[in-house]
């Protein structure tokens, strides 16, 4: 009883902090551009969000946290618009909603996949931030036995999780492995965090403070990708379609509601997973609903349960990612890592303290999530058109606008027009990392990461006057540690070992 | 395409070479702030660690690419796009150099008619239109949202 008494009190709090006008218009900022990011193929999520990063330092943290969040979910939300419409998924976690939606729109359903994407969405979104509202508090009070050992520990386990499920082609869990360490080294620039000695600095000032991450991410999701994109030139053909039908049929609406409720529990607890990320729930959804459905022929040829099943759980897994980052303080994939990121440069340090000491932020950003799916709600369906036709704009006309934002925003947070010139190696070294086949995201993690790592292991070392074995003999410590080594090792084992590998 | 595809996939050992010898110093680097003791590790420690595993770990893979023919999973990169793109990248650093010297508005102009011209090939007469434009919307954005940019030698 006492618990739902303060749940409530809580969101009552949440909620006259996400409902003042500045964070209110925060909100709808963010998932409007969320939606325009997820709507246009390119940018994506994390680029979306390292654009604006410096735009969050002249805000309140609240409202900060609020449009970074909701650009978040509100991409979720877009990424299904070209999918559907021409079989590009403008997120990547929308990549599976092309093999039925676009199929349904072929058959001039475009309307019912882009209405059941966008209500499977809001259905989904909620559910998800309803399993916030009543687990992030207790797992909080958990997470506050946590010591430096345990919060070594599971951020090892995190990082390790991310290697094992990170895209890329060929070698992609050791390239994923090599990232998260170049991350890491990448985070101890600047002065170290004990002794107050500049490590790496190169005698440059600009490095003194360490590598400013909106110039990081800028560089690796912001000018990389604007350089891919122009090297792909690619023109699709978008599939023209009418504010009529939107509205699913009966018939459809009976046949996606399980899906939607399978989809939003499946993405919400997939989704508190670290490394899992939106891709992976939605490609779990589609496996399951093709494994359940009384017409599985049908996948692949329009089946509306195939965008309703993984559009749910994808939106769903961004309220879940958000569990780990709010209680535990660890960020479970990179955009998390953004607002990670965002938290600190606030001052507010993310984890089991979080609820007590900055309640307007804690139940503002959940009551945020709750107006800004409804707000979604109300944005998608009537503006499916104007989205249509932002489709038929060509890149190379938003390219030199992407890349001014790039610089306009790095040299906003610095002042100092060598973090700008950073930001161009990273752009260039992203660049080359695409080209071969090495992903940002662990890096970007890892980068995030990296500083408490390190303090986390040195404080743990100088707990037990040096001896490692702190980390196996406090139980959390060990339990997180084991399950990273698994994580890391099993895939070895069953490349060693084909038959195991194929049982 | 069929050039920079077989060129890229033939060189794939080149960036985890160059990983293991940057690794390679800055592992030096780390020894050299001291690593401490077991009870008080020091500057050096974590990246020693850090960079000697990663100089091990670049070094095997890139041992292991030697004359490795798998295939690169950028779609449709095609070496005349690849110069596009970098003449994009080569405008921004030409922006980035003159941004403080010549300031926001001069700066931001010139870049949006190179770009506008290198991307989107068109004649000089629309890139001047459509950058002054262009320039002066995004002035007016960042005056609103308060974002200092510089104003250039010139306005001193």
């Amino acid at each position: 009883m006492d618990i739902l008494n303060n749940l409530a009190q809580g969101l009552t709090h949440g909620f006259s902090v996400a409902l003042a006008p500045g964070n209110l218009l925060a909100c709808f900022a963010g998932v409007l551009v969320g939606t325009l990011v997820g709507v246009l193929p390119g940018i994506g999520t994390v680029g979306a969000m390292a654009l604006l990063f410096p735009l969050s330092y002249s805000l309140s943290p609240a409202a900060a946290l609020i449009m970074l969040a909701g650009i978040y979910y509100g991409a979720m939300y877009g990424g299904s618009t070209t999918s559907i419409l021409m079989n590009i998924p403008g997120e990547a976690a929308s990549v599976v909603t092309c093999l039925d939606g676009h199929a349904m729109a072929l058959r001039g359903r475009a309307g019912a996949a882009l209405g059941i994407a966008a209500f499977g969405s809001f259905i989904a979104g909620t559910a998800g931030v309803i399993g916030i509202t009543l687990l992030a508090p207790p797992l909080a009070g958990f997470a506050l036995r946590f010591g430096p050992p345990e919060l070594f520990g599971l951020l090892l386990l995190g990082l390790a999780m991310v290697s094992s499920v990170s895209s890329g082609v060929g070698g992609a869990g050791r390239k994923s492995v090599m990232m998260i360490l170049v991350g890491l080294l990448l985070a101890t620039i600047g002065m170290d965090p004990l002794a107050g000695v500049p490590r790496f600095t190169l005698g440059s000032a600009t490095l003194a403070d360490g590598l400013d991450l909106s110039a990081v991410l800028m560089g690796l999701f912001g000018v990389a990708e604007v350089m891919i994109q122009l090297d792909r030139n690619e023109r699709p053909e978008v599939i023209t379609t009418s504010l009529r039908g939107l509205l699913p049929s009966r018939a459809e609406w009976k046949e996606s509601a399980a899906p939607i409720a399978r989809g939003s529990l499946l993405g919400f607890f997939a989704g508190t997973l670290p490394g899992v990320g939106t891709i992976l729930p939605s490609f779990l959804s589609y496996g399951i609903e093709k494994r359940l459905s009384k017409h599985p022929e049908q996948f692949g040829h329009g089946a509306i349960a195939g965008v309703a099943g993984p559009e749910s759980a994808n939106n769903a897994a961004t309220a879940g990612s958000m569990i780990p980052l709010l209680t535990l303080g660890v960020p479970p994939n990179a955009v998390m890592a953004i607002l990670m990121g965002a938290f600190l440069v606030h001052g507010v340090q993310p984890g089991p303290l979080l609820v007590t000491e900055h309640p307007d932020i804690f139940w503002g950003v959940i009551a945020s999530m709750y107006v800004g799916n409804a707000m979604l709600l109300l944005l998608n369906l009537p503006l499916i058109g104007l989205w249509v036709q932002l489709l038929r704009v060509p890149f190379a006309r938003l390219a030199p606008v992407i890349l001014l934002l790039c610089v306009a925003g790095v040299y906003s947070v610095t002042s100092n027009i060598w973090s700008v010139a950073v930001m161009l190696a990273f752009g260039a070294a992203g660049y080359l990392m695409k080209r071969w086949d090495y992903d940002a995201v662990p890096l970007v993690l890892a980068f995030v990461l990296g500083r408490m790592m390190e303090e986390t292991f040195r404080q743990s070392l100088l707990l037990s006057r040096g001896s490692l074995s702190i980390f196996v003999t406090r139980p959390i410590a060990a339990v997180a540690l084991l399950v990273a080594a698994a994580v890391v090792i099993t895939p070895l084992l069953v490349k060693r070992n084909p038959i195991a590998g194929s049982a | 395409m069929e050039t920079s595809s077989a060129g890229v996939s033939r060189m794939r050992w080149v960036p985890p070479a160059l990983l293991a010898l940057i690794a390679a110093a800055a592992a030096v680097e780390a020894a050299r702030l001291g690593l401490g003791e077991a009870g008080r590790p020091g500057p050096g420690f974590f990246p020693f660690w850090l960079a000697g595993t990663l100089a091990v770990a670049a070094a095997a893979l890139s041992w292991r690419s030697r004359g490795e023919q798998a295939a690169v999973s950028l779609d449709g990169v095609g070496s005349s796009h690849s110069r596009q793109a970098l003449w994009a990248f080569l405008g921004l650093a030409a922006y980035c150099a003159a941004l403080v010297p010549l300031g926001f508005l001069l700066a931001t102009f010139f870049f949006f008619s190179a770009e506008t011209i290198i991307i989107e090939m068109k004649s000089w007469r629309t890139a001047m239109q459509t950058s002054a434009i262009a320039t002066l919307a995004a002035f007016g954005l960042f005056q609103l949202l308060n974002v200092q940019l510089p104003s250039g030698y010139w306005m001193r």
